[in-house]
């Protein structure tokens, strides 16, 4: 079996991930931050040492993250906080994003409370830097950009967006969905609130994710509950993280994903990317010479992660998922939660084919793959 | 003698232990169920007000300091 699904999730996890989640279980099962017993201390700072794992990861203060259960759940925070802060502010966002992105923007455009505009991101970083000073208005007061685009993981110029958003008092979310462990992100480059999965370049269990704010753009709650602290009050704490972790936390999940960034820092994201850009090269290289074989890339203009997506001619692309799901190869086909992305490429009518990589795979997995999509599909 | 720290969150008292322990100060994160409900403090033996100014330096704000025999009342 070989696995290129990772953009999805990655898998196989690091075993030191599966072992702090195995600890976590084992001998500290208690309720953080609800009891006051010694068990209950001990899983509190095995959280608190997660916490500030993640918050140095991506350079913010411990306070201002938070654990969520997904980068979607942590997209909806970010948001649906900010914007509950404003009478109806203009939203920027990309044709590169996932539906964790437009979706709760359109839902909040549905119900009257914003208006959105999308950015055209065209061939290039400087066509969308374009595209997003021409949509800027001054209602404009959230920005929503991901990092790299799901689908064939193009990336965006994010340090000149945060330049341009801070020049304008405009909140920059960041969707770190593909790019946190691959990209080296962080707060200081002037993003405000970073939005990123725990399972994907992060190798943490499924189930967990993380909102990390700089806390210049203060956010409101959507969804209350218990949270240990002022108990005896009928309304939500309004500090960090406490208002956004309503209810019992993942614990083993986000003490296994402190144990993915560990792993990520020792590895070196840098060296990760390299890997990863090594086998989609490799890849790409393999299969360009088949003229079944269409790859969605434009390398003289654009940034890419290491995600290729493509699809081979006169086969739908689910099809060509299942012919090499059978062949032991696993790979997303279909849309991707990513609607946007594929009518840019051109690609609404049958989806495409992915290919995503991890820090476990070979580049014997990679000539592997590519054999057999010769021997298939030629 | 000792004092607790009131601090707003669990995160709050789990970093304040951290910054007084690296000052020498022996901390310990430790959650309190007072008359007005729940909180979290950290509970040291030093002077608290010496330890309040250390937190407050590091951006930490004190919400009040509780003695132990105040508490026993």
């Amino acid at each position: 079996m070989i696995y290129l699904d990772n953009a999805a999730t990655t898998y196989p996890k690091p075993l030191s991930v599966v072992r702090a989640a195995e600890r976590a279980m084992l001998d500290y099962g208690a309720n953080p931050g609800r009891s006051g017993h010694t068990l209950s201390r001990i899983t509190s700072e095995k959280v608190y040492a997660a916490r500030e794992a993640c918050a140095e990861f991506f350079g913010a203060e411990p306070e201002n993250t938070v654990f969520t259960l997904n980068c979607t759940h942590a997209l909806n925070f970010a948001i649906k906080g900010v914007a509950a802060n404003y009478r109806r502010p203009h939203i920027i966002t990309t044709d590169l994003e996932h539906n964790a992105v437009i979706r709760p923007i359109h839902a909040l455009y549905k119900s009257g409370q914003v208006s959105y505009s999308i950015a055209d991101s065209g061939i290039c970083d400087d066509d969308l830097i374009r595209s997003i000073k021409r949509l800027i208005r001054p209602d404009t007061k959230i920005c929503v950009i991901t990092a790299a685009c799901n689908l064939n993981g193009r990336t965006t110029p994010l340090k000149a967006i945060a330049r341009l958003c801070n020049e304008k008092g405009i909140c920059l979310i960041a969707d770190c969905a593909q790019a946190a462990g691959i990209l080296p992100l962080s707060l200081s480059d002037g993003i405000n609130i970073i939005c990123a999965p725990g399972h994907k370049g992060l190798y943490g269990p499924m189930g967990t994710g993380l909102m990390l704010t700089d806390g210049k753009y203060p956010l409101k709650s959507i969804i209350e509950g218990g949270t240990g602290s002022l108990s005896t009050e009928i309304t939500q704490p309004d500090f960090l993280p406490d208002m956004l972790e309503s209810g019992t936390l993942n614990t083993s999940g986000v003490i296994a994903l402190a144990a993915g960034i560990r792993f990520v820092q020792s590895k070196g994201i840098d060296n990760i990317r390299r890997h990863e850009d090594m086998l989609v090269r490799r890849a790409i290289n393999g299969l360009k010479d088949n003229p079944r074989v269409i790859i969605y890339r434009n390398d003289k203009t654009e940034q890419y992660l290491p995600v290729l997506a493509f699809n081979i001619s006169g086969v739908p692309s689910t099809k060509a998922a299942e012919i090499l799901s059978d062949g032991g190869f696993y790979l997303r086909a279909g849309y991707h939660c990513a609607f946007l992305p594929h009518k840019k490429l051109g690609t609404l009518s049958g989806g495409a084919v992915r290919l995503a990589p991890s820090a476990f795979n070979t580049a014997s997995d990679i000539s592997k793959f590519c054999a057999y999509i010769d021997r298939k599909f030629r | 003698m000792n004092s607790f720290i009131i601090l707003r969150s669990q995160t709050a008292a789990m970093r304040a232990a951290s910054i007084l322990n690296r000052a020498s100060i022996p901390a310990q994160h430790t959650k309190l169920t007072l008359p007005s409900g729940c909180v979290f403090t950290v509970k040291i033996k030093t002077d608290p007000d010496e330890a309040c100014r250390i937190l407050q330096l590091s951006g930490i704000k004190c919400l009040g300091i509780k003695r132990e025999d105040e508490l026993l009342k």
